[in-house]
């Protein structure tokens, strides 16, 4: 007999985890008044939880199908969501350096560090969790 | 092929259509400058205004250059007694509208009748360029991160912001905002009490308002910038007239006369700021005049002190002897302080001890003792008067007291207890404590005092002994003051890496010239961003510690050549802050000498005159040496 995936379980772990970090952050670290920074920053785990909703459905075989394109959906949601803080923090950089004249080493490092980290905490496991769910292991297990 | 294509649009795309956001908004909020108006252009544009003011019709301007608005300060003591906008088709049909309106405002009369026409100082704010503010850009406002627009919005004493409602307009100039105190009154959220950096748009819109009698939104408002530029001071009118950049004229060019000249007006600023009851008045507001009362209010211990160790020290070096009574008047007051201040004690060991704690305080605190002994030592060194050894003695003997044997210090000091505070840090006490230390013992030359200014030096130095310490400093411009002055008694090649790594450290905030194009007045200033405009005492303080870094260079024969660039470099740049005839015409009150905190907050405190002043008088000793 075929050993089972073990990847949607750690997947679901880990977009719990996630789902509940942000939440964290959001209510608590980085408080905004800004309801497009709001919508923005809760799109986020919105996305996890939708990723994580539909990887559940492995534990739910007539909803496999329809889980793997929710979740497919959320990490979409999640990688659009990453693009377009990159996109905000260039389009800052260029109005920084347009009013001021000029970016500095400084802040060209800091915005460096916050792309690197937007990847790295919100676009790196859904971009993962997507190409795994359309390969044809993917395809399989969510039958 | 058309994968082939569809590969292409997703790897070129996505780059091609940041590009094309950042380079409209780039654009859309970049003022380029023009070339500025020559010195005869300058000239003959203010000769219309001049005439006018002193009631006279004027010649038609003849500088027929592109523009269309003018706007006219005219100051008197530091005030603005009159502004107008001039329009027209050119420059030369604006000036000749605005000194057509001075013709017509009664003030002008007054002005001629009262014989202060010749003391007024002409401004000019040429408005070379327009552009939106905030997020008044189609497609920044979608694309913009939360508040950075508004917090950020305009290049602070550079920029002006103006409105056009229902065809009336009004300007608010560069030097208005700064007048105004909102461009860094804004916080990114409530919870962020002490991080006020932006411009308060709301605030500035009200202001419009008024001026205009109409209500004026943030989104009604634009940005400009001007080619400004203003009279000489009267009895130098055969002079054309100034160029002002972010308000400031340019600065004289740095030598060791200039910097020994600026170093004494800034002790004429501060002896003409201290009381009779020797206490300094320890804020003066350029703006509006207003200085703090020296028999009541915020005051500092350690502030005083410090100033008046500079004051003692341009004594030493400069020999003026009207700088003698001041000190001493300084001192007398600190006698006076610790006759009531409780805090003298004798030890078990017999030894007397005092310390200094101002009316009112609880505690006495380590920088107030430690930088009053080094006061003290300074006008020994400087007089040869020995009156205030026995009391420095007794101070000194506090500091050691409150030593710990690994060099560190308390901080703190309840005299009605008689007990230390063995858990509190503040910032900057352990360095003024082992410079005290050292100036004992170069006013002594008993080892007790070397032994203990090197383990407080130790133990400063050895506290970056960690990973992530290797990427930082604090703020350790007293640990290299120390760091020199217990040389040679105390050599180590330990202190002189420190202090050089301190200022290559440092160097890393210094932009270069044509670094940030907008800000080449900021050259020499230590600036973390374009975006946040930098205080003058840092300016100061890291001077101090940087000549202290090179002359412990010299002392091993091997002094570091950046560190004395970088030591001109910020000279000069302080050369232009300071206030001095050429740039007092938005001074209200005897300014002349002061340090204003920034370009943005106009008030001047005795510490800020205190550190850059004193790395004036210090570097005048040498700056025109040949480098060695």
């Amino acid at each position: 007999m075929a050993k089972a995936d073990p990847r949607p379980y750690i997947y679901l772990a880990l977009d719990q985890l996630a789902v509940v970090a942000f939440i964290f952050a959001i209510e608590k670290l980085v408080p905004t008044w800004m309801m497009s920074a709001k919508i923005h920053l809760w799109s986020i785990p919105v996305g996890f939880e939708l990723l994580a909703l539909g990887t559940a459905t492995i534990f739910v075989p007539g909803w496999r199908k329809l889980g793997r394109r929710v979740a497919i959906a959320g990490g979409s949601l999640l990688l659009l969501s990453a693009v377009f803080v990159i996109v905000r923090l260039v389009a800052s950089a260029a109005f920084l350096a347009g009013t001021y004249g000029a970016f500095g080493k400084a802040a060209a490092s800091g915005a460096w560090v916050a792309v690197a980290l937007v990847v790295e905490a919100v676009a790196l496991l859904p971009l993962i969790q997507v190409k795994y769910l359309l390969s044809r292991t993917g395809r399989r297990v969510y039958t | 092929m058309k994968r082939r294509w569809l590969l292409l649009a997703v790897w070129t795309l996505p780059a091609v259509i940041l590009l094309a956001i950042a380079t409209s908004i780039y654009f859309g909020y970049r003022i380029t400058p023009p070339a500025r108006l020559d010195p005869g252009e300058r000239a003959r544009m203010m000769m219309p205004l001049r005439t006018a003011l002193g009631d006279h019709a004027a010649e038609p301007c003849d500088v027929h250059r592109p523009g269309d608005t003018v706007a006219v300060t005219v100051w008197l003591a530091g005030r603005t007694i009159l502004r107008i906008n001039g329009h027209g088709s050119d420059l030369a049909s604006s000036i000749d509208d605005a000194a057509k309106q001075i013709l017509a405002r009664p003030e002008i009369k007054t002005l001629a009748a009262n014989g202060q026409a010749a003391a007024a100082r002409i401004q000019v704010d040429v408005i070379i360029g327009r552009a939106p503010v905030g997020t008044n850009h189609w497609l920044f406002s979608k694309l913009s991160l939360p508040g950075l627009a508004s917090l950020l919005a305009l290049n602070p004493g550079i920029d002006g912001l103006g409105a056009v409602v229902e065809g009336r307009s009004t300007l608010l100039l560069p030097h208005e905002l700064v007048m105004s105190k909102l461009l860094a009154t804004k916080r990114p959220s409530d919870s962020m009490g002490d991080f006020a950096l932006g411009t308060d748009l709301d605030k500035i819109s009200a202001l419009a308002s008024q001026r205009i009698g109409m209500k004026i939104n943030p989104s009604d408002l634009y940005r400009f910038r001007t080619d400004t530029f203003i009279e000489p001071p009267d009895g130098h009118r055969d002079q054309p007239p100034l160029a002002l950049y972010r308000g400031s004229p340019p600065a004289p060019l740095i030598s060791g006369a200039t910097l020994r000249e600026a170093a004494l007006n800034g002790a004429r600023y501060l002896v003409a700021h201290l009381a009779p009851s020797g206490r300094y008045i320890y804020e003066h507001d350029l703006t509006t005049g207003k200085k703090t009362d020296p028999t009541r209010g915020a005051y500092s211990m350690p502030r005083h002190g410090g100033t008046t160790y500079f004051l003692a020290q341009v004594y030493r070096i400069t020999k003026a002897e009207w700088l003698r009574e001041p000190i001493e008047r300084a001192f007398a007051h600190l006698v006076d302080l610790m006759a009531k201040g409780n805090c003298a004690a004798t030890l078990p060991d017999h030894t007397d001890i005092d310390c200094v704690i101002d009316k009112g305080e609880g505690d006495a605190g380590l920088g107030s003792t430690a930088l009053v002994v080094v006061a003290l030592a300074e006008y020994q060194r400087a007089t040869g008067d020995m009156r205030y050894l026995p009391l420095m003695l007794k101070l000194a003997s506090w500091l050691l007291f409150m030593q710990r044997p690994d060099g560190s210090f308390r901080h703190l000091y309840n005299p009605m207890t008689k007990q230390a505070d063995d858990k509190t840090m503040l910032l900057y006490y352990s360095g003024e404590a082992s410079l005290a230390l050292a100036r004992m013992y170069t006013i002594t030359s008993d080892p007790k005092y070397a032994q203990a200014a090197e383990r407080g030096l130790d133990w400063l130095v050895n506290w970056y002994d960690f990973f992530v310490a290797g990427f930082f400093f604090g703020e350790e411009h007293w640990t290299c003051i120390a760091a020199e002055a217990i040389w040679p008694a105390v050599k180590t090649e330990k202190y002189r890496t420190f202090c050089n790594n301190y200022g290559e450290f440092l160097r890393g905030q210094q932009p270069d010239l044509g670094e940030f194009p907008d800000e080449d007045d900021l050259v020499g200033s230590y600036l973390i961003t374009p975006f946040v405009p930098p205080m003058n005492t840092p300016a100061g303080s890291r001077t101090e510690a940087m000549i202290s870094a090179y002359t412990l260079g010299a002392h091993a024969g091997a002094p570091d050549e950046a560190l004395r660039g970088q030591i001109t470099a910020t000279l000069q740049y302080a050369l232009g802050q300071q206030i001095r005839p050429e740039n007092d015409f938005n001074v209200v009150g005897d300014g002349n000498g002061g340090m204003p905190a920034s370009l943005l907050d106009r008030s001047v405190r005795i510490d800020y005159v205190q550190h850059v002043c004193s790395g004036m008088i210090r570097a005048s000793e040498w700056i025109d040496g040949q480098a060695h």
